[in-house]
């Protein structure tokens, strides 16, 4: 029997601090559904998903009643379908999307992500037609998410990618004004995208992997929180951040734990194998469930003061250790997670004007994301956009490590206005975007940002 | 080894000291006692111990009672023995043990509300540690749920029982604890 403190808090991480397994997510590989007809290819997909994640749902309910333990979402991620499509038009890439739709509905997943491509070298007639045909087959699905690698550490940024994707989230949020632009919450755009990642919208089944896998990611911001007030409490001096930080790593190695154990069973239930477990602090709109509400428990009083960077960057290398520690299978994205709509703290910072797009972007430079869930004015032309995400990429192509964007241009709303997107997707105050329309000249040269130097490190 | 075909079952009640456990392991020792299983806990200054033992078969367990009660001439340990059948080897598969946790107002008859859910919906107690804080009383149970004949029917009762007492009882796979707080993943 072990310790009945230990017992407790386990019990209370999950009845009370919101400890959830985030998202199951099966990876299929699509790439054998590849054929030179388009209408073929697409029942070769829709029978493949629908034959192995037939029984997703069922197998994560029977685990999580099993243990107690929520399992929120339901996910699929495929093979980035520029690869499955190779040599298909725009049109037929919205039918490709259409019956990824139709197979995530039949299955009753949540999302299905990997309406993909990786153009972080150069685009190809596929990932091209992908690109453009984002637009009509995200207004045309509601399931589907889909990512675009535009660059590396590796090979640099593919800036006329990075200007295309501009224009494409600004035709995604136009296309969807009534909800807000929603469309374009169902896009990221990459720099080293993980080929393994559980987490929409930007989940993918990239090169590499098992046929069919099972990976796992895990949240539990909530349960991060309440551990540091705990802590806080019980110490009669206050604590060094090196404490606060085991802290954080003890809590982040039993969040993990639950994950993978979650995940295992799940995966021996299907029979298929299981991949890795993304130890993040994906944070919801429920209370009690925030990242930003740990940057106030760190010491900063309004989220985006400074200091706000240093507490993530330390909140982020913390989770790490202690998933790592937790799991030999942690991949993915892994670290804490900013998303301004989906996390309650952060949106009221951004509504409170504490928090701004530039503070933001600082912040992504040491989170395990990027810019994500970012709402600005819809009046944000497409050019200013590109350049919003060419800084991001660059972040994360210099410093060897995942930045993405996932940004709402939001129709007829600006700055200070709000947009509500539903459910985990939240609600946030528009941030505003400063210079707009300074950046043109840039973004006009098109071309390639080379791959950085490996030496001189400064 | 001589044959063992004397497997008991000793239990004693003492008030607690320094070297006991010695005292006891001794008698047993000296006896040709084997031991196979045992579990000890000292509760407000009185010490508890169970015991599972296999001697030879020339000696009687009234004999091991008498050597036992003998540790302390002045205040006797209060020995109990049972003969039992040979441990047999358990080739079971895992048993359905669970968590069970139980949190309320300290009230009287805490523990025989709780204890008699379990009797009514087949749930085999195995550890039982209870501790009072405040006003708060708690009790965490180890459980085999294998006997209980509808799992769902149970947790649903649960929920129930939780309301029409005021209580917070939740179940949890031992696996969880498992997980989360020892460093080697199962």
């Amino acid at each position: 029997m072990m310790r009945s403190d230990q017992i407790l808090a386990t019990v209370d991480m999950i009845q009370k601090e919101n400890l959830d397994v985030r998202a199951v997510t099966m990876g299929i590989d699509l790439l054998d559904c590849r054929s030179g007809d388009p209408a073929r290819t697409c029942t070769q997909i829709y029978d493949k998903i629908c034959h192995f994640a037939g029984n997703l749902v069922e197998a994560c309910e029977e685990v999580s009643r099993r243990y107690g333990i929520p399992v929120v979402n339901k996910r699929i991620a495929v093979t980035p379908a520029a690869y499955v499509g190779a040599g298909f038009t725009k049109n037929d890439f919205v039918a490709v999307a259409r019956a990824l739709d139709r197979a995530a509905d039949q299955v009753g997943v949540d999302f299905l992500g990997g309406f993909s491509a990786n153009v972080e070298n150069g685009t190809s007639q596929a990932a091209a037609a992908l690109m453009l045909s984002m637009p009509e087959a995200m207004a045309a699905t509601g399931k589907v998410c889909g990512s675009v690698n535009v660059g590396s550490s590796r090979y640099g940024i593919n800036m006329d990618a990075v200007a295309a994707m501009g224009q494409v989230i600004k035709d995604l949020a136009d296309s969807s004004s009534d909800s807000g632009g929603f469309s374009a919450a169902r896009l990221v755009v990459f720099t080293n995208q993980p080929e393994a990642n559980p987490f929409m919208a930007g989940a993918i089944h990239g090169p590499g992997q098992h046929e069919v896998v099972i990976n796992v990611g895990v949240s539990g911001p909530g349960v991060v929180a309440r551990a540091l007030e705990r802590k806080l409490a019980e110490c009669r001096t206050l604590p060094g951040l090196e404490e606060l930080a085991e802290e954080i790593k003890q809590t982040a190695f039993r969040v993990t734990r639950c994950g993978e154990l979650i995940g295992r069973r799940v995966s021996e239930r299907l029979g298929i194998p299981f991949g890795i477990v993304d130890v993040s602090l994906a944070p919801t709109p429920k209370v009690g469930d925030s990242v930003g509400e740990i940057l106030r428990i760190m010491g900063v009083d309004d989220i985006g003061a400074p200091g706000s960077t240093a507490i993530v960057a330390l909140l982020n290398d913390a989770v790490k250790k202690g998933g790592t520690f937790a799991s030999q299978s942690a991949g993915g994205l892994s670290g804490a997670f900013i998303p301004v709509c989906e996390d309650a703290e952060l949106a009221r910072a951004a509504a409170d004007k504490t928090l701004s797009l530039e503070k933001l972007e600082a912040m992504t430079s040491v989170c395990s994301v990027g810019l994500d869930m970012v709402a600005v004015p819809g009046s944000v032309d497409a050019a200013t956009i590109a350049a919003i995400i060419a800084d991001e990429m660059a972040i994360g192509m210099i410093n060897n490590k995942t930045t993405a964007v996932r940004i709402i241009p939001v129709p007829g709303r600006e700055a200070g206005d709000t947009v509500a997107f539903g459910g985990l997707f939240g609600e946030s105050a528009i941030l505003e975007v400063r210079n707009v329309g300074r950046s043109d000249r840039f973004i006009a040269f098109g071309g390639k940002i080379p791959a950085p130097i490996n030496s001189l490190k400064n | 080894m001589p044959p063992r075909d004397t497997n008991a079952i000793i239990s004693i009640l003492a008030a607690d000291r320094i070297g006991l456990i010695h005292d006891i392991t001794r008698v047993i020792s000296e006896l040709g006692g084997d031991l196979a299983d045992t579990r000890q806990q000292i509760l407000e200054g009185y010490f508890s111990m169970i015991l599972a033992a296999a001697f030879p078969k020339t000696i009687s367990l009234d004999l091991v009672r008498e050597r036992l009660s003998a540790i302390d001439p002045e205040t006797p340990l209060t020995v109990t023995i049972h003969p039992a059948p040979a441990p047999e080897q358990d080739n079971s598969p895992p048993r359905a043990t669970h968590v069970l946790t139980a949190r309320g107002d300290d009230r009287i008859g805490f523990v025989a509300l709780v204890s008699g859910f379990c009797a009514r919906h087949g749930i085999n107690i195995l550890d039982l540690s209870t501790t009072g804080s405040g006003s708060t009383y708690t009790m965490i149970l180890l459980v085999d749920l294998s006997a209980c004949p509808d799992q769902q029917k149970m947790l649903d009762a649960l929920e129930a029982f939780n309301r029409e007492h005021g209580l917070n009882l939740l179940l949890q796979h031992h696996d969880i604890f498992r997980a989360t707080n020892e460093i080697r993943m199962t």
